[in-house]
């Protein structure tokens, strides 16, 4: 059962093995998994639990009800980074695209060569894939549910030798609603609140919803505890508290949240890294107009993928969006907007993400925010992102594209192929490109050296003992690929050790 | 109307913003900003009541800015946006999303008040020819805090 800020009438006193604060990727696995293995569990969410009954289509509405800041988090920077966050029951997993990928081996071997995370390997972590791909049904889509889009870049990339590949995605019987990043309406996407968080409450985790953490509690290197306050979500009115006493607490809330989270208090940041390497995977999108009739979406809003582009730190991804949130990637005012926003049902659009060289850092936030970011593209990813415009633009017009918007300021429509050979030419500068991203990782890098790394290799802190950061935040370098399976992995694998070695705490 | 975090100035700006972007008439469809103001600034209410209080209080001085700013630097007039007539409007966000750095930014915060709130209602669906795939949902009960 979950519990809401309007089923709570007093202050709460718990005492429990593990607390968990957060509920996505990483802290509703963990919940379910040492929940599962007989241990007392307790989960604080700070956002508000939907479901699919909550769910209108309307990406504003949507926004407002499940985006932290109604989706306008932003890493400052030149250029302004946005970030969107979920903030309910599963966290950001309930409004991504479904989209699942195993951490690629070659990463995992630079994080032991460059990073100093000896002992791991991609062979080790094959069972922990192996039961998170079973749990939230990993799964390849039928052509008609990945949609028009995916056959219009098959057919381009055909054209130049390109081979484009459909993406798994973690959905059940799903039949191609094409809203993934405004909530599921036919419940098909095994989220988190799905695949997981139901599971932990029935094995008899305590769940408290629109409860945000305050505080840790930390005595002799050891962790004690956790404080929290139930906020109301709209109002933002802070009612109740919740104490926790706990002899292990997970930190699960994101690598943008964590940090900062750990920062104000001055915590587990003897190696000086807590909050630094915030990698983001800067996104881009490219929009082609079509003759023909393209309703782009009618099926999974990401359908396929091109990795041929992968050494070169860049990965080619499908993304369709309704009008409201489309519109904002395009230019034009006026007759020139009407235009576009009239073909609509013309438009394809695919997606650009940059395996980033850049590094941001987050601090504790003031005012209300959770955090602050700091992140500025350099130029090595802007021009990463330049390049992979450019190829995405390519194969739209080999599949007979009438235009392409690039989503670079410097060069926002091409008519033409010249138009392309024009603006491959063009010397790119990083504010140049509106730039979004989704997968905030980093932030607590972990690794053996408690010198330059914030957690082990297991994500427990260096420094406080019984202290666990199973989300994003651990990995110490972009993926090149979604993450939520590489964060779901990894938390499976810290519960393992967990519950294996909870005698110690 | 009441609204719950705009001011009746912050709804005229942002209205005004609207009907520059999207006015009414043309060739591609008629509906403009203007004629379902009422509807989408509420939804655009809506969506800046659930931010941080900071992000609200900045997307609304960014409006007022603009409101005054702009004019002056790319019209050099002092008549402020909510005065002009649509059509100037439209010219006014056209020179503005052609100049350098920070006007694309500042069409982006345009973009982000009016956009999603405007192509959200169902006249607008129906004129652009946009339809869900699923467009009626039995299993719906509503938003929730």
């Amino acid at each position: 059962m979950i519990r809401e800020i309007k089923d709570i009438r007093s202050h709460i006193h718990e005492e429990a093995d593990v607390c968990v604060i957060g509920t996505g990727a990483g802290g509703a696995v963990v919940a379910r998994e040492l929940a599962e293995s007989g241990l007392n569990v307790v989960v604080l969410e700070e956002g508000s639990h939907f479901t699919a009954k909550n769910f209108n289509q309307d990406p504003g509405d949507m926004m407002a009800m499940m985006y932290r800041d109604s989706g306008t988090t932003v890493a400052l920077g030149l250029p302004p980074a946005s970030i969107t966050l979920g903030r309910c029951v599963g966290g950001t997993t309930t409004i991504n695209s479904a989209t699942c990928f195993r951490t690629p081996p070659e990463v995992i071997r630079n994080w032991v060569t460059q990073y100093g995370c000896e002992g791991l390997t991609p062979e080790e972590l094959d069972p922990f894939f192996e039961r998170v791909e079973r749990q939230i049904h990993v799964t390849e889509l039928t052509e008609d549910i990945l949609g028009n889009v995916y056959q219009i870049v098959k057919r381009g990339a055909r054209e130049l030798g390109l081979e484009v590949k459909p993406l798994s995605h973690n959905v059940k019987d799903c039949r191609g609603a094409g809203v993934c990043q405004w909530g599921c309406i036919t419940g098909a996407k095994q989220s988190t609140d799905i695949a997981y968080i139901p599971a932990a409450s029935q094995a008899g985790a305590r769940i408290y919803a629109n409860c945000r953490a305050t505080r840790l509690e930390v005595e002799s290197g050891r962790v004690r505890g956790v404080q929290g306050i139930f906020i109301h979500p709209h109002t933002g009115q802070k009612r109740h508290r919740l104490h926790v006493k706990a002899r292990v607490v997970c930190l699960a809330m994101g690598a943008l949240i964590t940090p900062a989270f750990l920062g104000r208090q001055r915590l587990a940041n003897t190696s000086g890294m807590l909050g630094r390497g915030l990698t983001i995977h800067p996104c881009g999108r490219v929009v082609a107009e079509m003759d023909e009739e393209v309703n782009g979406h009618h099926g999974v809003s990401q359908g396929g993928m091109i990795d041929a582009f992968k050494d070169e730190g860049i990965m080619l991804e499908g993304i369709f969006l309704p009008p409201g949130v489309m519109a904002m990637a395009l230019p034009g005012v006026g007759e020139d907007h009407k235009y576009i926003a009239s073909r609509y049902n013309h438009l394809a659009a695919f997606g650009v993400m940059v395996s980033d060289t850049t590094r941001g850092r987050v601090r504790p936030g003031h005012f209300g925010y959770a955090f602050t970011a700091f992140y500025s593209l350099n130029q090595t990813d802007a021009e990463r992102l330049h390049k992979g415009i450019g190829y995405v633009a390519d194969i739209f017009f080999a599949a007979g594209a009438k235009r392409v918007f690039t989503g670079c300021y410097a060069k926002p429509v091409l008519d033409s192929r010249q138009d392309l050979a024009a603006f491959r030419e063009i010397r790119v500068r990083p504010w140049h490109f509106e730039v979004m991203a989704f997968h905030p990782l980093g932030t607590c890098r972990m690794g053996n050296d408690p010198r330059d790394s914030v957690v082990n290799l297991n994500l427990e802190s260096h420094d406080i003992k019984g202290l666990f950061i199973p989300d994003g935040s651990p990995f110490p370098s972009s993926l090149g690929v979604n993450p939520q399976l590489t964060i779901m992995a990894f938390a499976t694998r810290c519960a393992d050790h967990i519950a294996g070695k909870i005698a110690r705490y | 109307m009441g609204y719950r975090v705009l001011t009746k100035s912050d709804a005229a700006i942002i209205a005004a913003m609207g009907s520059g972007v999207i006015p009414r008439g043309g060739r591609h469809f008629t509906l403009g900003a203007a004629d379902l103001e009422d509807q989408w600034l509420a939804r655009t209410d809506y969506l800046l009541a659930r931010m941080t209080p900071l992000t609200r209080v900045g997307l609304k001085m960014a409006a007022r800015a603009l409101n005054i700013l702009w004019p002056l630097v790319h019209l050099r007039k002092l008549t402020p946006l909510t005065a002009m007539e649509e059509e100037e409007r439209t010219e006014l966000f056209h020179l503005i999303e052609n100049s350098r750095f920070p006007g694309p930014l500042t069409m982006l915060v345009v973009k982000v008040l009016v956009f999603p709130a405007f192509y959200g209602l169902d006249e607008v669906k129906e004129a652009i020819g946009y339809r869900e795939r699923y467009p009626h949902q039995d299993r719906f009960e509503g938003l929730k805090d």
